[in-house]
Formats: C-alpha cells, sequence, structure tokens
C-alpha cells in the first residue's frame, strides 16, 4: 500500500512532500494544497471545542481519499490515499498520522533544524516512506 | 455521499439528457415563473440593455387570487434558454419557459417583418410549454406633427387581424412610419418610438405577468382537481423508454403516479406563490414516492421540500438574487474579490439573520397553537423540536402534514401566507442533509447529472447562505464527480461556477485549483477549438489562490504559497501567452518566474528557465513597463533583481587627491556649552531616525563634474556565461550622467565591477540600484528589491559645486617608492633627492591646473613624522611666493622654489660613543649624559674646597690628560672618546638616512571655495641623506686673546672624496676620506650674562604674572643646564665649518648643534666674570707667560680683577700663592724654604660692583732657582650674595711660570 504525504507549515507552504506515484505529482501536489482550504475551515471550527488532531477525511475525489491532521503548532500533515483501497479504516490513518507525527517531532528535535524551512532529510524521508509503505 | 449503487438505467445513453446544467439556478428559481426576455433583430445592444433592466427589475408581482388572498409571484428572466430543458419540465415545473419577451428596433417595414418572424419562430420553439409572450418593438424616433393626421387615416384598424388592438398611440407609431404589421405577427407588440420613456412598460410587464399567473393557477387547480387514476404517468425525458410494457395498472404503478402528480402539483403551487401549501404537497408526495423507492422523483420531491423551506427561513434570498445574478453574470472579477473580501462578515451577519428568523418563527408558531390549540399541531412541533433525526421528523411531519392539509389550507389562509411558518418546514440544519439525500437519489440515476449538479450548486448556495463552508466544499466537491457527457466550454463553465463558489466562501485554494481545471479544458487535446486566451485569463486570476501575486515583490516579501505548483502554474500561462502570441507577455512572465521562484529552483531548471527566458526575449525584449491587458489587468513590471545577484553595493569616495575637504574655519564659540543634554524636540524616535537616515546617509560628498564611483559585487549563479549589457546606475535627486557598462561574467563566478557617473547639479544625490539588460531583459534593480541582504532603500550623497584640479611636478626625478606616510594616497607626486649632510638644495615645484576652475586659493603645509623644527630646517619656501601667482587660470602652470637642506646632527658621537644609545637621530637639546655632568659638578661645588681643589686641579689637566688618555672620570667623559676608534664611531653614525617629507597643498576656486571646500593634493619628497662630515670630539682651550678661546674639534670625514674643511679665517684644511683631524676654531665667548639676562626677560615675558619663582633666579641644576644649553646654541650659531668636495662641487655646513659642554667647559665658553690683571714689576703679564727673575731680588706683583658680570659680587677673597709642578701630577705647596712673600697673599674684597677694579699688590723674594707657578684665584667667601650661594672659584689660568735663575 503506498500512499502520498504531504508536510506542511503553519504558514501553509509545503515542508515536505512524497509523492506515491511520481507521473501524478502535479495532480497531487494540486490536490494536496487545495486540501489546505479545508484544513483551515476544519481547524478554525474546532479550535474551540476539544481539539483533535485528526482532522478526518478532507474530501474524496474519484480517485483519492484525502485525510488530515493538524499539530497543536500548526504543522498540517496531509494524507492521499488511493480510494479503490477500501481496506483502509480509519483507525489505521490515525495511525499512521501519528506515526508521521512522531516522525516529525523527532525530526524537528534536532537542534540543527530550523522550523519552518522545507525539509531535505535523508533519514526523515526514509522513515516516512517506511511509514507509507508500512 | 455518493451512492455506491450501480448506476440504474445505464442502458438508456441517448440524446434525452439536457447539455446545458443551468450554473446560475438557485433553490428558490423552484417557486419563480420563467421567462426568456430575448434581443432580436439587428439592435444595438447598449440602447436594449436599458429595457432589459427595467423589465428585469419586476421580478415580484403581487396579485390577489380569487379567494382574496395576496399571492407573491417570482419572476426569473433568463436570457437564453435551451429547448430541451422544457423537457423535465414535468419533472419540476419550474424549468419550464413560460413566457417570452422580445425586444426589438426596426427601421423600415422589412425590418419590422423580420422582427415579427423571429417572434413568431421564437413561439414555435418554445411552444410545447409556452403560455404567452409580448413583443417590445421600437421604431425610429420621428417627430413629424404634420404628419399625424393623414396617417392616421390611412392605418385604419388592420391591427384587428392579428387578434389583438393596438393601442392609438402604438398605431400612430406604426403609421408615422407607414408600416403595418405582418400578417405572420399573432402576437401582442406594444410599439415604442425609440428613445422614448415607456412609461407603460412596468405595467404591461405586470399585465403580462398576471395573464401567466392565471393560466399557472388555473393549471394548478385543474390538476389538483384531478382524479390520479385518469391521470397519466409523469415522466423524466429517459424515462420514456423505461416504462413500455409494465403494468400500468398495478398497485405500485399506481402509487408512482400519484406520487408524481403530487410532486408536479407542488411544483406549480410553490410556483403559485403558496409556499406552505407546496411543502405539504412535497411531504406528501416525498413519502408515497419513498414507499415504492422512485428515486428520481423523490429526490425531486425533497428537493422541493428543500426549496420552498429555504424560501421561507431565507426570504431575502429571494429579492436580492437578481442583484446577485447581475454582478455574476457581468463577470467583473474586481467585484467578485470585493464580495469575498468582505464574505465573512456577511456570513456572519447572515447567520445571525438566519437563526433571529428561526426564533420569530418558532415565536409565530407558538402562537398559532396557542389560536388554534389543535393537537396535532402540538405534536408536530414537539417531534421538529425535541427529536434530532431528521428522517424521523420528515416521516412524522409529512404523516401529519397528510391527514392535516385542509386544516394547514385553512390555516394559511387565515392568518395569511406571509406571515405564518407552516409546521413541516425544514429547520436550516436539515436542509443540507435533505439535499444531500435528494443528490444521492439523483445520482442513481446517470441520465439525471444535470439535475443532481444543478441540485448541488442550488444546496451550495444555501450552505453558503447558512454558513457553513464544509458542507458547501463537500457539495461542490460532488458537483466534480458528477459524469456529464458535455463540451469542453460546458465543462469550462462548470468550473468556473466552482470557482466562483469557492472563492464566495473563502476557498482560494480550491477555487485557483477549479480555475487551473478549467484553464487546462479550454486548451484540452479533445477541445475541437481551444481557447488560449481563456486558459491565459483563467489562470492570471488564478494566482490570488495560488498566493501569488502579480508584483513580484510582494511575492518575495510575503513568500507564501506553494512553490512547485506555483513554477507549473507560471510556466503553463508562459505557455498560453506564447500561443496567444503575445511574446511581451511571456516574457514578462517568465522573468517573473526566474525573479520569483529562484530559490525553490534547482541549478538545472534555472540554467533551462534563464536560456528560456534568452529565446523569448529575442521575440520580445522584457523592459520594467507595465503591461495592459485587454480586459484592464494590469502586470506590474517584473525586474530581474538577483540576475546576477548583487553582494555588494559600495558607494566609493573620490580618490584622496580630488576628495573635497572642508576648509577650516575657527569655531565660533556659541556658548560656554559644548554639549547639553537636553533635546528640544527629542524622543528617541527621532533619535533612531537618525539613526537609520546615518545608515543611508554617506559620510563624504561627491564633486559635480567628477566621475564618481560605485562599487558593485556581482555573482553570476548561472552556469554559462551572463552578458549583462548597458549597466547603468539608478539615481534619484539631482541630474546624474550614468555611464554605463557592459560585463560578461564567468559561469558561477564572483565578480567586482565599477560603476561610473557624474552628477550634473549640486545637491543630494539618492542612489537606489542599477538597471541590467540580461538575457534580453531589461531590469531596474532597486536596492529595496533586493532582499535577504540589508541594503538600504537608498543611498544618499551629497553632491558640493565644482571643485579644481592640480597636477604637482618638480624638477626633482620622481622617487622609485612612494614610503608609508599615512595619507599616502593624497599624494599624487614625488621627488626624490640625495644630500649629503649639510648640503643644500634648491628645487622648482611646478603647480598646474588640469581643470576648467582657476585655483583661487593655495595654501601648502608640510608634514612628516618629524618634529616642525627639524622641517623648517630642512625646508623652507615661501608660501607667498605662491600666492603672489593667483589665481592659476585653467591650463596654466606657476612655478615657485622650494629650498632643502641636509640637516643633521655633526656633533653625535656621545651616545653612541658611551654605549648608552644608538639612535641615529640624536637629541637637539643637552643629553641626559650631560645633565649627569653637572648635577656630578654641582654636588663637587657643594662639598667643599679641598675637593674643588682637586678637581680644579684635574680640570686644569684636562686637556692635556686626553692627550694622555689617563682621565677616567666622568668629568672628563668627552675626552675618553678618544680612546674609541674612529672606525666604531664611523660605523655608528656612517648609516644614510632616509627621510620622508609630504607636502600638501590644500587648493580651491569657484563657487567651491565660497562654499568652503578644498581639495588637497600633496608631493613626498623622498630625502636622502649621507653623512659627510662628523666632529667625533671636541674640548674647549682658552685662546690667546681673553675674548676668545679655541673649540677643538676632531672632525671624521665619513665621505669617501676629499673635504676641503673652511673654517673660519679662511684657514682650509683637506681631510682624506675615512680619516679625522683635529681642528682649533677660535670662537668669541659666550656673554652668558647678557643671554641670560635676554633668556630671563623673555620668561619673564611669558611668566610674567609669577615673577617671584622664576624671575631673577637661577638656581641649582636648572641654571647650569640652561647655561650649558645657551652656550651650546653659542657656539653653534657662530660656528658654521664649510666644506666642499674637492673633486665636485658638492658644499656644505656642518653647524655645531647640540654640542654638550660640562661645566668646565663653560667656565672657558663664558667670558669670565672676572677679568684678572696681573701686573710683575709694573709689567702686564698674560696666562701662560714666563717670567725670568733672578734670586734674591724682590718682584712686585700687582692683582686687579674687575667684575664683568652685571651683577655686584660680594666678599670676595683673592688669593696668591706660588708652587712648584713637578710635572708629574705633584704639586709642591710647601715652599717656605725657597719664596717668601711680603705682604699679604691674599685680600678680601668686600664687594665688587659692575665693572669695577679692586687691585692687591704684594711683593716676593726667591731663594732658590728653579720653576715656580703662581696660582691666582678668587673666590666668594659666603652665601649672603643673592646671586652666589656656592662656593665659586674664578682662577687666572693657565698659571703664570716663574723662573727663577
Amino acid at each position: 500500500m503506498t500512499c502520498s504525504v504531504a508536510i506542511i507549515s503553519k504558514d501553509n507552504s509545503p515542508l515536505y512532500v512524497l509523492a506515491a506515484d511520481m507521473d501524478k505529482e502535479t495532480e497531487l501536489q494540486y490536490n494536496f494544497h487545495s486540501a489546505l482550504d479545508i484544513v483551515d475551515e476544519k481547524s478554525s471550527n474546532t479550535a474551540n471545542k476539544n481539539f483533535d488532531s485528526f482532522l478526518g477525511m478532507l474530501y474524496a475525489t474519484e480517485l483519492y481519499k484525502i485525510y488530515g491532521y493538524m499539530t497543536n503548532t500548526k504543522i498540517k500533515f496531509i494524507l492521499i490515499v488511493d480510494s479503490l483501497n477500501s481496506a483502509l479504516r480509519e483507525n489505521e490513518v490515525r495511525n499512521i498520522f501519528r506515526s508521521l507525527h512522531v516522525e516529525y517531532t523527532n525530526y524537528i528535535s534536532n537542534p540543527f533544524t530550523i522550523p519552518n524551512e522545507p525539509i531535505f532529510s535523508k533519514s526523515f524521508d526514509k522513515n516516512i516512506r517506511n511509514i507509507c509503505k508500512a | 455521499m455518493r451512492s455506491s449503487l450501480c448506476v440504474l438505467n445505464a442502458a438508456t445513453g441517448d440524446n434525452l439528457s439536457m447539455n446545458f446544467p443551468d450554473y446560475e439556478q438557485l433553490s428558490s428559481d423552484h417557486g419563480r415563473l420563467l421567462i426568456l426576455i430575448r434581443g432580436i433583430g439587428p439592435n444595438k445592444p447598449r440602447s436594449l440593455q436599458k429595457i432589459f433592466e427595467r423589465i428585469q427589475k419586476i421580478d415580484n408581482v403581487k396579485i390577489k387570487d380569487s379567494t382574496g388572498q395576496t399571492r407573491d409571484i417570482y419572476i426569473r428572466y433568463v436570457r437564453d434558454h435551451a429547448v430541451e430543458n422544457n423537457d423535465w419540465g414535468d419533472f419540476q415545473t419550474h424549468r419550464r419557459l413560460l413566457g417570452l419577451i422580445t425586444v426589438g428596433r426596426f427601421d423600415s417595414q422589412g425590418e419590422l417583418n423580420e422582427l415579427c418572424r423571429v417572434h413568431e419562430s421564437l413561439k414555435v420553439k418554445y411552444t410545447s410549454t409556452l403560455y404567452d409572450s409580448r413583443a417590445l418593438l421600437f421604431a425610429p424616433a420621428k417627430s413629424n406633427e404634420c404628419d399625424e393626421k393623414s396617417l392616421e387615416n390611412s392605418c385604419p384598424n388592420e391591427s384587428s387581424l392579428n387578434g389583438f388592438k393596438l393601442e392609438n398611440d402604438e398605431q400612430k407609431i406604426l403609421a408615422d412610419n407607414n408600416m403595418v404589421l405582418p400578417t405572420i405577427f399573432k402576437s401582442r407588440g406594444f410599439f415604442y418610438t425609440e428613445n422614448s420613456s415607456c412609461p407603460n412598460l412596468e405595467s404591461r410587464i405586470h399585465d403580462f405577468i398576471n395573464a401567466l399567473f392565471w393560466i399557472l393557477e388555473s393549471k394548478r387547480l385543474e390538476r389538483s382537481k384531478e382524479k390520479f387514476d385518469k391521470v397519466n404517468l409523469l415522466l423524466a425525458p429517459f424515462e420514456k423508454k423505461d416504462f413500455v410494457g409494465l403494468d400500468m395498472e398495478s398497485r405500485n404503478n399506481k402509487k408512482r403516479i400519484m406520487g408524481r402528480i403530487t410532486k408536479n402539483l407542488a411544483d406549480l403551487t410553490l410556483q403559485c406563490g403558496l409556499i406552505a401549501e407546496s411543502l405539504n404537497y412535497y411531504h406528501a408526495a416525498s413519502e408515497t414516492l419513498r414507499s415504492i423507492s422512485d428515486s428520481l422523483w423523490l429526490g425531486g420531491a425533497q428537493e422541493g421540500i428543500c426549496a420552498a423551506s429555504a424560501m421561507i427561513l431565507y426570504p431575502h434570498l429571494r429579492h436580492s438574487v437578481n442583484f446577485h445574478r447581475n454582478i455574476s453574470l457581468q463577470g467583473n472579477p474586481n467585484t467578485l474579490t470585493e464580495k469575498n473580501s468582505s464574505s465573512p462578515q456577511k456570513n456572519l451577519h447572515r447567520a445571525s439573520d438566519g437563526s433571529r428568523q428561526i426564533i420569530q418563527h418558532r415565536k409565530l408558531d407558538l402562537k398559532i397553537n396557542l389560536d388554534k390549540s389543535h393537537n396535532q399541531h402540538n405534536e408536530t412541533l414537539s417531534n421538529t423540536s425535541s427529536s434530532a433525526d431528521s428522517t424521523t421528523i420528515s416521516s412524522s411531519s409529512s404523516a401529519n402534514s397528510l391527514s392535516s392539509s385542509n386544516d394547514s389550507d385553512k390555516r394559511t389562509s387565515s392568518n395569511g401566507s406571509q406571515n405564518s411558518v407552516p409546521a413541516n418546514i425544514l429547520q436550516p440544519d436539515e436542509i443540507s442533509s435533505r439535499y444531500r439525500e435528494a443528490i444521492i437519489n439523483y445520482s442513481k440515476y446517470r441520465m439525471a447529472g444535470i439535475i443532481e449538479t444543478e441540485a448541488a450548486l442550488k444546496a451550495a448556495r444555501i450552505c453558503i447562505e447558512q454558513n457553513h463552508n464544509l458542507e458547501v466544499a463537500m457539495f461542490l466537491q460532488n458537483v466534480l464527480y458528477i459524469n456529464l457527457n458535455m463540451n469542453e466550454q460546458e465543462k469550462v463553465r462548470r468550473f468556473e461556477t466552482l470557482t466562483e463558489l469557492y472563492q464566495q466562501i473563502g476557498y482560494h485554494r480550491k477555487a485557483a485549483f477549479c480555475q487551473r481545471l478549467a484553464a487546462w479544458r479550454h486548451i484540452a487535446q479533445n477541445n475541437t477549438n481551444p481557447d488560449w486566451a481563456a486558459s491565459y485569463r483563467l489562470m492570471l486570476n488564478s494566482f490570488k489562490g495560488h498566493k501569488l501575486s502579480l508584483e513580484p515583490t510582494e511575492v518575495l516579501e510575503s513568500n507564501q504559497g506553494w512553490p512547485c505548483l506555483q513554477i507549473d502554474l507560471l510556466q503553463q500561462l508562459i505557455g498560453a501567452a506564447r500561443r496567444l502570441g503575445q511574446s511581451a507577455l511571456a516574457t514578462r512572465h517568465m522573468t517573473y518566474l526566474l525573479q520569483t521562484q529562484w530559490k525553490n529552483l534547482s541549478a538545472n531548471e534555472q540554467k533551462e528557465m534563464a536560456l528560456q527566458l534568452q529565446s523569448l526575449s529575442a521575440q520580445c525584449e522584457g523592459s520594467p513597463v507595465p503591461l495592459y491587458l485587454e480586459n484592464g489587468t494590469f502586470i506590474p513590471p517584473a525586474n530581474l533583481t538577483d540576475l546576477p545577484f548583487c553582494e555588494s553595493f559600495q558607494l566609493k569616495d573620490l580618490p584622496a587627491s580630488q576628495r573635497p575637504h572642508k576648509i577650516e574655519t575657527s569655531k565660533v564659540d556659541q556658548g560656554p556649552f559644548l554639549f547639553t543634554p537636553i533635546h528640544f524636540n527629542s524622543s528617541i524616535d527621532r533619535r533612531t531616525a537618525q539613526a537609520k537616515k546615518r545608515d543611508r546617509e554617506v559620510s563624504f560628498s561627491w564633486v559635480q563634474h567628477d566621475k564618481s564611483e560605485i562599487e558593485i559585487k556581482l555573482i553570476n549563479p548561472l552556469p554559462f556565461e551572463l552578458q549583462v549589457n548597458d549597466m547603468r546606475l539608478l539615481t534619484d535627486g539631482v541630474v546624474f550622467e550614468s555611464l554605463p557598462q557592459s560585463i560578461v561574467m564567468p559561469p558561477n563566478a564572483p565578480m567586482t565591477i565599477s560603476l561610473y557617473g557624474t552628477s550634473l547639479e549640486v545637491g543630494e544625490l539618492e542612489l537606489n540600484g542599477y538597471s541590467t539588460h540580461t538575457l534580453g531583459v531589461k531590469s531596474n534593480c532597486r536596492l529595496k528589491h533586493m532582499f535577504g541582504r540589508c541594503f538600504p532603500s537608498s543611498y544618499k550623497v551629497n553632491v558640493i559645486s565644482a571643485l579644481p584640479t592640480m597636477n604637482i611636478t618638480t624638477s626633482l626625478p620622481q622617487s622609485t617608492t612612494f614610503g608609508g606616510l599615512s595619507h599616502n594616497d593624497e599624494v599624487i607626486n614625488s621627488a626624490s633627492v640625495t644630500l649629503y649632510n649639510g648640503e643644500t638644495h634648491e628645487c622648482i615645484v611646478m603647480l598646474e591646473n588640469t581643470s576648467n576652475i582657476p585655483i583661487e586659493s593655495i595654501e601648502a603645509i608640510l608634514q612628516s613624522s618629524f618634529d616642525q623644527k627639524l622641517q623648517n630646517r630642512i625646508f623652507s619656501y615661501d608660501i607667498e611666493e605662491i600666492r603672489k601667482q593667483l589665481p592659476i587660470e585653467p591650463g596654466k602652470k606657476i612655478d615657485f622654489h622650494v629650498k632643502i637642506f641636509g640637516d643633521a646632527d655633526f656633533v653625535g658621537t656621545i651616545a653612541s660613543g658611551i654605549g648608552t644609545s644608538l639612535s641615529p637621530h640624536q637629541n637637539d637639546g643637552p643629553s641626559s649624559l650631560s645633565g649627569v655632568n653637572s648635577l656630578l659638578s654641582h654636588s663637587h661645588s657643594r662639598v667643599g674646597s679641598p675637593i674643588q681643589r682637586t678637581r680644579n686641579n684635574e680640570q686644569n689637566m684636562s686637556f692635556r690628560s686626553s692627550t694622555t688618555a689617563s682621565g677616567a672620570t666622568v668629568n672628563s667623559g668627552h675626552s675618553s672618546l678618544a680612546t674609541l676608534s674612529l672606525g666604531a664611531i664611523m660605523n655608528a653614525s656612517n648609516q644614510t638616512r632616509q627621510l620622508e617629507f609630504k607636502l600638501v597643498f590644500k587648493y580651491s576656486g569657484g563657487v567651491a571655495l565660497n562654499e568652503n571646500y578644498c581639495r588637497h593634493c600633496a608631493l613626498t619628497i623622498h630625502l636622502e641623506l649621507i653623512p659627510s662630515l662628523q666632529i667625533t670630539n671636541w674640548d674647549v682651550l682658552p685662546a690667546e686673546i681673553a675674548s676668545q678661546f679655541y673649540l677643538v674639534l676632531d672632525i671624521a670625514n665619513l665621505t669617501s672624496q676629499e673635504v676641503s674643511l673652511e673654517y673660519p679665517k679662511n684657514k682650509t684644511m683637506l681631510i682624506e676620506p675615512k680619516e679625522s683631524c683635529r681642528v682649533p676654531v677660535p670662537v668669541e665667548r659666550c656673554p652668558l650674562d647678557k643671554i641670560l639676562n635676554d633668556y630671563q626677560q623673555q620668561q619673564q615675558q611669558q611668566y610674567n604674572y609669577n615673577s617671584n619663582e622664576c624671575g631673577i633666579t637661577f638656581s641649582g641644576t636648572s641654571d647650569v643646564d640652561l647655561s650649558e644649553k645657551l652656550c651650546a646654541e653659542h657656539i653653534a650659531s657662530l660656528v658654521d665649518l664649510k666644506w666642499q668636495f674637492s673633486s665636485a662641487d658638492n658644499c656644505g655646513i656642518a653647524s655645531l648643534r647640540g654640542i654638550s659642554l660640562s661645566s668646565t667647559m663653560l667656565d672657558l665658553v663664558t667670558v669670565a666674570p672676572i677679568q684678572f690683571y696681573v701686573k710683575i714689576n709694573d709689567k702686564e703679564v698674560s696666562p701662560s707667560d714666563e717670567v725670568s727673575v733672578s734670586t734674591g731680588t724682590q718682584i712686585m706683583i700687582e692683582l686687579s680683577v674687575r667684575n664683568n658680570q652685571a651683577n655686584a659680587l660680594s666678599n670676595l677673597m683673592l688669593t696668591l700663592q706660588f708652587y712648584q709642578d713637578f710635572q708629574n701630577g705633584v704639586h709642591n705647596y710647601r715652599l717656605e724654604t725657597r719664596v717668601t712673600m711680603s705682604g699679604p697673599n691674599y685680600t678680601f674684597i668686600s664687594s665688587l660692583n659692575k665693572n669695577e677694579m679692586a687691585s692687591h699688590k704684594c711683593a716676593a723674594i726667591f731663594f732658590t732657582p728653579g720653576r715656580f707657578k703662581v696660582d691666582i684665584q678668587c673666590k666668594t667667601q659666603s652665601s649672603s650674595s643673592v646671586s652666589n650661594d656656592t662656593h665659586h672659584t674664578w682662577k687666572f689660568i693657565p698659571p703664570i711660570e716663574v723662573l727663577v735663575n
């Protein structure tokens, strides 16, 4: 199973994008980008209630299901899954996000990391790929 | 949301489905009558537009029905209507076109006929649904009053032929133009003259609507009274085949018929303005249809419920709809964005509105219940308010409504339809869920795609109203799923509608995505006629959603968005612009891309893009001017500010020799305080503002008409050679002429270049950056647009008036090296000269004015690291000589003379001889050692006479001892030098000295002189001094004449040539190279008293207020120091040793400046204060004379002393004593057996005034022959005198020798 992941900074510019299918990278990028509108909407709505990092499915197209997750520091994770992959439960998606979050936290804990800068770390990339393939 | 059921009716994929979704449709349109309004004929659209607007204003008509109830009838006007859409009229009656209004203008009968024909053909086109039609026809304006009557007769009553009667004025209009209505025209036509105000237009339209309403109302009543079993099944267009062969009599089918009829009735009722009633029908229909799972019609009924509910909940939507629609029709992006920007507030407002209304409705409900106290209504209310489950509500409420439809009918009629809220209305939250259900139902039919699309859009619009953005997003997302068999244009329209709706809810990214998709559709490969212009326009509009701004600097500043997509978008945009043939735009966008996305591009991409830009700009050169598109969009210039990348931008001061300097004027004292802590309009921000200002202000000034330089460090980030042409400075303020510069930058390499320019005016110049022309694009690279470097937005530099320039040349050769003088950059020329110590050279300095401004003032200053005295000894020039020749006109030259003297310390070996220091430059004053000398001698003199005496003895012998090399005491230190070999001395002082001096000229002229500016330029003079003579030893000897003494000098010739030395009295002496010889120089004695007096007077003048301390008394060491110094000066001024090379004509002098004298020497040098006159046997005897006497004879000795001092001496003791000198250092004073004195051998002189004489006589008889000497002394006795508190002894030396035979 493969899925595409984007990590997006708090001012909505991409920090890290992993496209499952390199041929469709642009298309996926557009999907990531337009999903942000809904992330914004959802996060602003739930701001005062007990906030859940997992934003659920943002929307679905013919090809993809798009899930969102936002950390307390407004770092957004967006996951695009093939919509044919019906075996994927929401709980699993939640788990993927959680492990992504952990990975990101590990990365950002590196004192040499500059926050809100695009991520080029090779080991980070490797770990994210592992999560997505799992 | 999308149903996972497999699509029903998959087989019926034929052309029956309508292809033209109505994207503008609103939920409130369910309750409107559809009227087509169409301009016909070759009209000027401008004149018709007004009529259209007037008609469109009439969208709400209140009509009293038969029961006296007021019906609110709403109209929807459309400009175009596809006939196919009429086919769905059975499914949703508001899709039927009920009315037709044509508007046309004619000039002739032929045109009139044509208009009538078009009108009739339109009628035929929509004949299936059309109820009535009107034609508005405009005749040309003719104001021929005279024709009026005659023509009135000629047209009797033709109009009646067409089935209606024209009014009189209309007949007249026709008649005025000699026209008749064609017979084919079977409609009601209204005739107006062009430009008339058409006062009855509104009332006529009202009538028309009335007519339509009554027809509709009749249909509704007809429908409501029909028996279900007698009517045919209503069908959606694509269903026609489906029911072939089905059992029409089955129970299911009957239900189907009933349900559909009810739904149809509900639609009609809604259109007729009975909203509450229609709700009942809708509920009933949905209930019926649900039971037989007729999904399509169930969806229709559900949508109907939603529409009706929305109409009640949001009545303002119905009113404002035209306004909205007009805006969207115009498609003005500005108003759209405006609307978007204000949308959050609006939404809030709407939301609060909505909730208020709901509360109001509830209240009304309660009131109704109280009035009526119907149980079932109570139930309904409790149901709706308590249960959250929408399905239960709908089921229960619909059940209720079915049973109580009559009741509710009554109720609405009794209360008036306007104010009541039906109980079975949907709550706002339910509307969207009900819409969702409807859409799910629709989605089961592929053929109902249009309906589904429209429903989704309508739902989205309701949700926008409710401010449920997520729902909106969901509905809109759903629209994209719907697979419609549309052509590309329709797809584009769909995306555009989505864009607009997304923008309304502030989803700019989604909107941008849709715009992007629309743009793709325009140019899709299967699009038969790609529209690049539209695609371009759409992409440009999607900038906002991609967080791009047309202004590149804004993009760089905000640094937001999704770079990858931005690049993609820009590339597509460039492609579209190229396809359009707009190479200017393509170049502009490419520049923009490079400028804004540079850091997001990989190195390879950067290279490619740069090359692309180069090829694009080959077609159309980019320049920094804004471009305007046809639709008024303004595309600001894009500048490649970072190509090449500017790393530093530095203003250069003028070269030091051309730098303007302020002429120092003595400071005018403003007050006693230099600093005040009080700031008058002080504040911290002023200080920070000043600091900021200081940042961009430059400390130096530039000069008008002078070439100024700016140094720029550039980096070419591209992997190929970058040609940058025409680089110029961008300035503001005074007129500045910038010299263009072209460079070729090597790949990936830094480069430092200088840009030059000349300011033509005086004032403040602002430097904002530079312009380039690279890759075929002209750019203005302003400093403020260069991000990431801390450049100020501009540099300000003061430009002062033009100054002259001057060149210096000399008669001397230029020196090969410029020395290390501190400000050597002012130096514009150099000169070097080699002199022997003591030699003098005169050179000529030429000053040339190289500018076109006369030099009016020159000042010359000599600078060096040496002290002023030395400078003045070496250089002498007359500044007046220059001043007399001023001004120097442009291009002219003046000369002046400078004398250079090879100054040196010829007396210079004390230090090196004794070995304490080896400094090549010796002190001018007495060395520290001589200080020690005097100290010692002073202490001696204080200790007491015996020691003093021995000292005196030694000193008497000192000169002799120098030859015998015996003395090692400090006092004979000078003499001890003789023990050092000459070679050592020469080694110590044989070094040539390199001296460097700078002659600085400060000159000015013209206006700048008045502004107190000048320039400095300098000439360095490199002086090499070669040692010539050196005085290694010196001593003093008494001369034959009392007023003189001999200065005996050991002079070494340090040159390699034979030197002839001329010492006074025209005596010359030749000194071989590297040889030394001793020269006695007779020198006048130093009248110390006189000099001292002069000196004291000077001192007194200086310290006249402190005369007590420094007045007359000079005591202790200072006295001795001072007198030594003065004596040394005296000697130096008197003795000048002239020397000349025997072979060459070099000549010079050697001065004795700096000679140091011990205190005993001083006694000889100075004029003795006491002058002795000795007479033996009445014969004057001079010192060292020899007197011969015989034994036994008495000799008379007369001693006289005379005071030469200015001060009176007192308590003097004059003594006389014979002794024998054994010539071995032993003196025998015990001569009692050899000589006897008659008379005292001493006398006491109590006081001796100036020039006074005192004498003493005595006699002596020698008993034995031999050599005797006479020691004559004069001593001060006690310390009572003011001037002498010490013992002082004056002797008559050398002692007289007496030879006794």
